[in-house]
């Protein structure tokens, strides 16, 4: 191919058509880069997002069936996009007066998929590890309180969740109405602001007391520093800690209503008290010197909240019970089926009920987005079940925040053409 | 260079404000957000030209060649998870952030959308949950918000930096056992001797937030409105702002009394006094402030102000929200098509008497989203969901400052990009 230097006629003509093609194609091939972002961030979210769903929704098909979970986090997605234009100009040597331009372009999208999956610290963090009540601070009031506190929490104050149920093989249940009785006054008394979770501080003494002689002012400062203060008395000082807790607040013009009144009782809590505080089970610590590793746990009123958190591992095998299961499987023998403390069978179900339902039929369900295939069963949850799925993305979310997947550095090596 | 960088600002601007957009739809529907963070992008691209000349007689000279061009972007996607996760999504902001906030529109729209409540007075906050179901309309906080905006428009009403000598640490020890090092050693941790008779007590000092009324404004019936609607105490020049979280309950208070007011003293300009980026100057001072008086040691055994929610403050609770909560305040904002609402797969929401309740009025002003089938076609800021077309019109440029605001606040709180995430063996 050859190209005239004539300045005049359609050779010239030609290669400005050339040269043009040419910067059109850089041009275009420039933006390749952005345009990628724009063609597949949303789509890379999207589908990361609904398969972090079913993956969630598998494992607690899973459990209900008395298999362990499985999590293949992703933390990274290299996206490799390619456009390459190879092209030619000229004119044929024969034929002087007509240019031709010819070219291939080539579009590659090559993207590398990390999985990885989570096994070791990371599996311990996102799923063994129970949450701290402290966690309740984060939570917003609402429904997010109600979801937090039936799927989350074993027991307040001795009130059970029915603990058995966060095993994926237990057989035997107990009803948690009490529980949920409890939770339904909970989630009243927050939404009209008649309780709130707040900071709370309390003292406790950190040490025997000693000579007030022997305190100076530096020492003042440097227990200050450390979140502990002098306190004295009758010639004695004696060392106390401040801490920071989380509290149940209650406002004062509520104090007499009926409903509160009703959690203090349902909770064993003094009455009258403006606060409570809250702590995990974990810090409510026996004392082997007392009466207590005598007589054993009091159930005297108190004015502690002491919430028993559940770990990832147990809040997905408490929602397994939510699992509808098909009738072939139960006869076959393939899943549990319960029974309650009697001995009686116990719709585990009912446990879980206005919180979490999983729907199982045989064909692929017309009518919802969040389904799995399991044992030749679909495993889904209704597109009008807005609070399962809204539950399912709570849980989600916990175990991603525990869950230190994308935290790992460098993960992969490409080498790149 | 030139070709490539902002084709990519743009774009990565403009997939940051969709994803934002689409989290806060997939939170309207009940689901969680998830983020997906691009904190590496890998740009090579290749020109070749090769080519040769020559000249075949006196009238004609030929040149022939071939060129190839190549883009290879790598985009590094890492969803966010973990430690980064929390950060951006679940620790509340600081009350404290106002005083970087611009004046005006923005801090109208932090009030509204980043903000729960303000001594007690609600902005919805069970809106707040993905998917509650009972909704409280929030027109006095709005209201609250509206004049204050106002106020500081006009400058009757600025942020400024304050110290407080607060909390006794302990016991008051007699003064005579102090030592001058004992003074240098608690200045140093920010601590301060105040003595009282012949005992001295440890306070803490504190560099805090305050809310100044100028003097001329202090009796404008916009300020007695204000005051009336934050339940704040009268006549005061100056209170104290304060997150809640650091407004803490006293669990071991027997019963509930009134909490002593803190005293407030205005730092010197150079600490940072400033109304946005603005130095305080001596006219911008309002009145001098009152004289420290010494705190009684049972001053932090009074039950907290929030407790007696009825009475006048000299403080300004703010309860401030995560960002999780805000996208999901603003979720509240979304239109839904009809199909949706007669399926099922979407909350409607009833005001506390039981009543349908049209939750978009909890963001009137603030944040709104529209839906249609087709893809709109004023609107470059739109995300296809189930089935829908959501998007911000053009012309709506509140909504889309607000989107781009909350943007800017969750990035900042994000690690994403603080990780190498990519070894790139070049070939």
């Amino acid at each position: 191919m050859q190209v005239s230097r004539r300045s005049h006629g359609g050779g010239e003509r030609c290669t400005w058509l050339a040269l043009l093609a040419a910067a059109a194609c850089t041009m275009a091939a420039g933006c390749m880069g952005s345009w990628a972002i724009r063609g597949t961030r949303l789509h890379y979210n999207q589908s990361f997002s609904h398969t972090s769903s079913q993956e969630l929704l598998l494992n607690l098909v899973r459990m209900r069936y008395g298999e362990a979970p499985t999590f293949l986090d992703l933390p990274n997605i290299n996206s490799v996009t390619e456009a390459k234009v190879d092209g030619s100009g000229g004119q044929l040597e024969d034929t002087l007066t007509q240019g031709i331009f010819g070219g291939v372009f080539g579009l590659r999208d090559e993207p590398t998929l990390a999985y990885q999956p989570r096994s070791g610290d990371n599996l311990a963090e996102s799923l063994v590890e129970a949450f701290k009540a402290e966690i309740l601070l984060d939570i917003p009031p609402g429904n997010d309180t109600r979801t937090f506190l039936l799927a989350f929490v074993d027991s307040i104050n001795g009130v059970r969740n029915c603990p058995t149920a966060t095993s994926p093989s237990s057989r035997i249940l107990q009803p948690n109405d009490d529980f949920r009785y409890a939770v339904d006054l909970f989630v009243g008394l927050q939404s009209r602001g008649a309780i709130k979770i707040r900071v709370g501080k309390q003292e406790q003494q950190a040490h025997e007391a000693i000579p007030v002689d022997a305190a100076t002012g530096e020492d003042v400062v440097l227990a200050a520093k450390q979140g502990f203060v002098y306190e004295v008395s009758d010639d004695r000082v004696r060392l106390v800690e401040r801490r920071r807790l989380v509290a149940l607040a209650i406002q004062p013009h509520e104090m007499q209503a009926a409903d509160l009144e009703e959690l203090v009782r349902l909770f064993h809590l003094e009455p009258g008290h403006p606060a409570y505080r809250i702590k995990s089970q974990e810090n409510d610590e026996v004392d082997l010197g007392s009466d207590e590793a005598i007589v054993g746990v009091s159930r005297a009123p108190t004015n502690t909240i002491t919430m028993n958190v559940r770990s990832g591992y147990q809040v997905l095998a408490f929602l397994s019970k939510g699992v509808d299961v098909p009738e072939a499987h139960v006869r076959r023998g393939t899943v549990h089926l319960f029974k309650g403390l009697d001995g009686r069978p116990f719709d585990g179900r009912q446990l879980t009920k206005g919180l979490f339902q999983v729907c199982v039929q045989k064909h692929r369900p017309l009518h919802s987005d969040l389904a799995v295939h399991y044992r030749g069963h679909w495993f889904y949850i209704p597109e009008s079940d807005v609070q399962s799925r809204a539950t399912l993305g709570q849980v989600k979310l916990a175990i991603d925040l525990q869950s230190e997947a994308g935290n790992a550095g460098p993960v992969l090596t490409l080498p790149l053409r | 260079m030139r070709g490539t960088r902002l084709h990519y600002n743009k774009s990565l601007s403009h997939t940051a404000s969709q994803e934002i957009l689409l989290n806060i739809v997939r939170m309207r529907y009940g689901e969680s957000p998830t983020f997906f963070d691009l904190p590496s992008i890998i740009s090579q691209t290749e020109a070749n030209i090769a080519g040769t000349g020559a000249q075949k007689n006196a009238a004609y000279g030929i040149v022939e060649g071939v060129f190839s061009l190549r883009d290879t972007p790598t985009l590094s996607y890492q969803p966010r998870t973990g430690d980064d996760l929390a950060a951006s999504m679940l620790k509340p902001l600081k009350a404290e952030a106002i005083l970087d906030i611009a004046p005006g529109n923005d801090t109208r729209t932090f009030l509204l959308a980043f903000v729960d409540s303000i001594n007690g007075v609600r902005n919805s906050p069970t809106a707040t949950s993905p998917a509650s179901r009972v909704l409280e309309p929030n027109d006095e906080y709005r209201q609250g918000v509206e004049v204050f905006t106002e106020l500081q428009n006009r400058g009757a009403v600025i942020t400024r930096v304050a110290t407080i000598d607060e909390k006794p640490q302990g016991s008051a020890l007699p003064a005579k056992d102090l030592y001058a090092k004992d003074m240098l050693t608690a200045t140093e941790n920010n601590y301060v001797f105040q003595l009282v008779g012949d005992q001295a007590v440890l306070l803490k000092r504190t560099r805090c937030l305050a809310l100044t009324i100028m003097p001329e404004d202090r009796e404008a019936a916009d300020v007695e409105e204000l005051r009336r609607l934050f339940r704040l105490v009268p006549g005061r020049a100056v209170y104290r702002v304060k997150s809640q979280e650091n407004d803490e309950v006293d669990l071991d208070a027997a019963a509930a009394v009134a909490t002593v007011p803190p005293v407030l003293e205005v730092v010197d300009a150079p600490l940072g006094d400033r109304v946005g980026d603005e130095p305080i100057t001596a006219t911008a001072d309002p009145e001098p402030l009152p004289a420290p008086v010494p705190i009684p040691e049972d001053a932090g055994a009074g039950a907290p102000s929030a407790l007696v929610a009825d009475d006048l403050k000299d403080i300004v609770a703010v309860n401030v929200r995560s960002g999780y909560q805000v996208l999901a305040f603003l979720s509240k904002g979304v239109e839904v098509p009809e199909a949706h609402a007669r399926q099922g797969s979407v909350i409607l929401f009833k005001g506390p008497d039981g009543r349908p309740f049209d939750a978009r009025r909890l963001t009137q002003g603030l944040f709104h989203v529209c839906v249609q089938k087709h893809r709109p076609l004023r609107s470059d800021l739109a995300v296809y969901y189930r089935g829908y077309w959501y998007y911000i019109p053009e012309a709506d440029v509140q909504s889309r400052a607000t989107l781009n605001y909350v943007k800017l606040v969750l990035d900042m709180r994000s690690q994403a990009g603080e990780s190498p995430v990519l070894t790139l063996p070049v070939n």
